[in-house]
């Protein structure tokens, strides 16, 4: 009797923990995804600058981009979340939406060099954020 | 023995070189004791469920038709054949031996189609 | 028995033109959407890294196609008529399954790449693009004779050459990319994975299937087994090139950034960052006609399957009314690949699916070309030499262990995310 309760302890113990580690593994990926798409946007951002891109395929390509970051962000947003990684995980999401921003920003004004100058130099800022915080979990 | 397995699975090509079927089964006769003669050709998916492992002779009957001669099964006597080479020659036209009754009867449709 | 004239010497000189554009056109058809998908992956993760595992899928498909077209050339005989004789009607209605699904995958892949491409070019939606890019293959596949259809597609994708100029000028530490063709273990299932993506990625059955069906459809005797070498061993071979440089670009551009090239789109960024909007056309342009290729084939390699499986007559030589069973299959594989990406499933994960569960099936249709190519009864004079036996045996081994391989590690690294 000891022995099967001790088993069933040891057993919902495991998949107690299991499930945890899930969860954070699946968190860290979708802000890994996060830092790729923002550092993505930056080298697009870098070459629309420089106007080194097409119009067509950095509105398709961007909105691709775009659209994953919100992806990313609702996951994270559903997803039952350890405590200790609340705070976290609620600048990342901060981070996909203002990367979604910069993006969407950019699809709407291709022309304006200023503009993707400037969301070059955020996006890898957003970029680096991510990636600590993804390398912290 | 050996020409059955020269023979088995091989493609069936009229005299005029069209593709017909293939050799999926074959019929012997012969009395008892002396040695079986390749009698003919069976060719048709109707004859493939034969083929298979028991425990799937029945899904596969379903499936690919029950090997009635003369609907999804065709018999083609071994007279019939002129030569082996990489493929099987026949001496006659698909068309007579009731081979390719598939493409003969999806010609037509196909045949609407621009430049077919 | 003299030396021959000026006439003759044109002759040879326009045998060598048409080899010529022969390779040219295999270059530009070697890169399909598993290739793209694969190695820019491959090289965001591992830099240089899986170099070698190119090198090992590249001569694969050189050993088993250079069999293939021989055993088309002598024997007369295409790959799914030789599996079925030569192992019989039960392990032919496995591989013809098996043949058939991932075929569809793969075409699926590719008709939704089309698709990805145009909407990049042409900003329109996606669903437009599936449609006109569907109709458009159709059409050419349908009007154009069989070698104006590899001609079109094999010169058009040649504009993917752009990544090997575009590796170089990025100017990469040619030391770290001569190790990376040294193979090295890595101790994670990650690299394994893409190891066998890799491979996979280059040694596709669908591939084989359409060029020893298409050996056939040009007639090919034993007078075009210099022309089979040829093709093969230049052709795949400098092919194999495009698939280098796509792992070197995304290495130099992707890599560094820790970008994860999910989508298509990405694997254009690394010729506009070397070459801006110019370098982003010929990726794109390289890509659309590369891919449609590879859909062309795709589709033609079901056909050929189903119909060298059931023995109707088949081949783009025949007029569609002189081959209905066949027209019609290729068709209706058109359509169903349309369906399976009208469903919204991403054409990027069904690639690695298609990819993944091509190398498992492969041993199934690679044993049966082996055994024929070394058999004297079919191939003469002309069975495997010592070389080619014991690479083609070694060849099976290699692809016994990364088919067992492949599903355990897809499922391990939950395809290549973890």
């Amino acid at each position: 009797m000891k022995r099967a309760a001790a088993l069933l302890v040891a057993l919902t113990a495991a998949l107690a923990t299991g499930c945890g580690n899930e969860t954070n593994h699946d968190v860290r990926q979708s802000i890994e995804q996060i830092a790729s798409i923002s550092a993505e946007a930056a080298i697009m951002a870098d070459d629309l600058e420089r106007g080194r891109t097409k119009t067509t395929y950095f509105r398709v390509h961007g909105e691709e981009l775009s659209s994953q970051a919100e992806h990313e962000a609702e996951k994270l947003s559903d997803a039952p979340i350890d405590p200790a990684l609340h705070d976290r995980v609620e600048k990342a999401i901060g981070l996909s939406a203002e990367i979604s921003g910069a993006i969407d920003d950019m699809r709407v004004s291709p022309n304006d060099a200023q503009q993707a100058r400037q969301a070059e130099q955020d996006l890898n800022k957003w970029a680096e954020e991510a990636r600590k915080i993804a390398g912290s979990i | 023995m050996d020409l059955a397995y020269r023979v088995l699975d091989d493609q069936l090509v009229d005299v005029d070189g069209r593709r017909c079927g293939r050799a999926d089964d074959l019929e012997f006769d012969g009395e008892l004791g002396s040695p079986p003669r390749l009698y003919s050709i069976l060719s048709g998916n109707g004859i493939w469920w034969r083929r298979l492992p028991r425990p799937l002779r029945g899904i596969g009957e379903r499936i690919f038709g029950p090997g009635v001669v003369g609907d999804d099964v065709i018999r083609v006597p071994w007279e019939r054949v002129d030569h082996l080479d990489t493929v099987i020659h026949l001496k006659a036209k698909a068309r007579d031996l009731g081979l390719g009754q598939g493409d003969d009867r999806l010609a037509p449709t196909i045949a609407k189609l621009p430049r077919s | 028995m003299g030396r021959g004239g000026p006439q003759d010497r044109g002759l040879d000189l326009k045998k060598v033109f048409q080899i010529a554009l022969g390779i040219v056109a295999a270059v530009g058809g070697f890169v399909d959407i598993g290739e793209l998908v694969f190695n820019a992956q491959a090289g965001a993760l591992f830099h240089y890294k899986l170099l070698w595992a190119v090198i090992v899928g590249v001569i694969g498909i050189m050993v088993f196609a250079e069999m293939t077209g021989r055993v088309a050339a002598v024997a007369g005989r295409p790959v799914f008529d030789v599996l079925r004789m030569r192992m019989g009607i039960n392990v032919a209605i496995v591989g013809l399954i098996a043949s058939l699904a991932i075929n569809l995958l793969t075409l699926a892949a590719e008709v939704g790449g089309v698709a990805i491409v145009l909407q990049l070019l042409f900003d329109v939606k996606f669903g437009t693009m599936l449609l006109l890019g569907l109709m458009g293959l159709v059409l050419i596949v349908y009007f154009v004779p069989f070698e104006g259809i590899e001609r079109i597609f094999g010169y058009l994708g040649c504009a993917l050459l752009v990544y090997v100029a575009a590796a170089v000028h990025l100017k990469p530490d040619w030391h770290d990319v001569a190790q990376g063709f040294v193979p090295s273990w890595h101790g994670s299932a990650l690299y394994a994975y893409f190891a066998v993506g890799v491979i996979g990625a280059a040694l596709v059955p669908y591939e084989v299937y359409f060029y020893s069906s298409g050996g056939i459809e040009d007639g090919w005797t034993e007078k075009d087994l210099g022309l089979n070498r040829m093709n093969t061993i230049l052709g795949f071979g400098l092919g194999g090139i495009l698939s280098i440089a796509i792992i070197m670009v995304s290495a130099q551009v992707l890599g560094p950034a820790q970008i994860d090239p999910s989508y298509l789109g990405t694997t254009a960024l690394g010729a506009q960052h070397a070459y801006g909007e110019t370098g982003l056309l010929l990726a794109l342009l390289g890509m659309l006609f590369a891919v449609g290729g590879a859909a062309v084939e795709a589709a033609f390699s079901g056909a050929y399957t189903l119909a060298q499986f059931a023995g109707w007559e088949w081949g783009k030589y025949r007029s569609p009314s002189g081959a209905p069973r066949f027209t019609l299959s290729w068709l209706i594989f058109f359509a169903l690949a349309f369906v399976v990406v009208a469903t919204g499933v991403d054409p990027v994960i069904l690639t690695e699916y298609a990819v993944i569960f091509s190398v498992v099936a492969l041993p199934l249709t690679y044993l049966p070309v082996l055994l024929i190519a070394r058999d004297r009864t079919f191939m003469g004079n002309h069975t495997n030499g010592l070389f080619a036996d014991v690479l083609g045996w070694l060849y099976f081994v290699i692809i016994l262990i990364v088919a067992l391989a492949a599903v355990p590690l897809m499922l391990i690294t939950q395809q290549g995310s973890a």
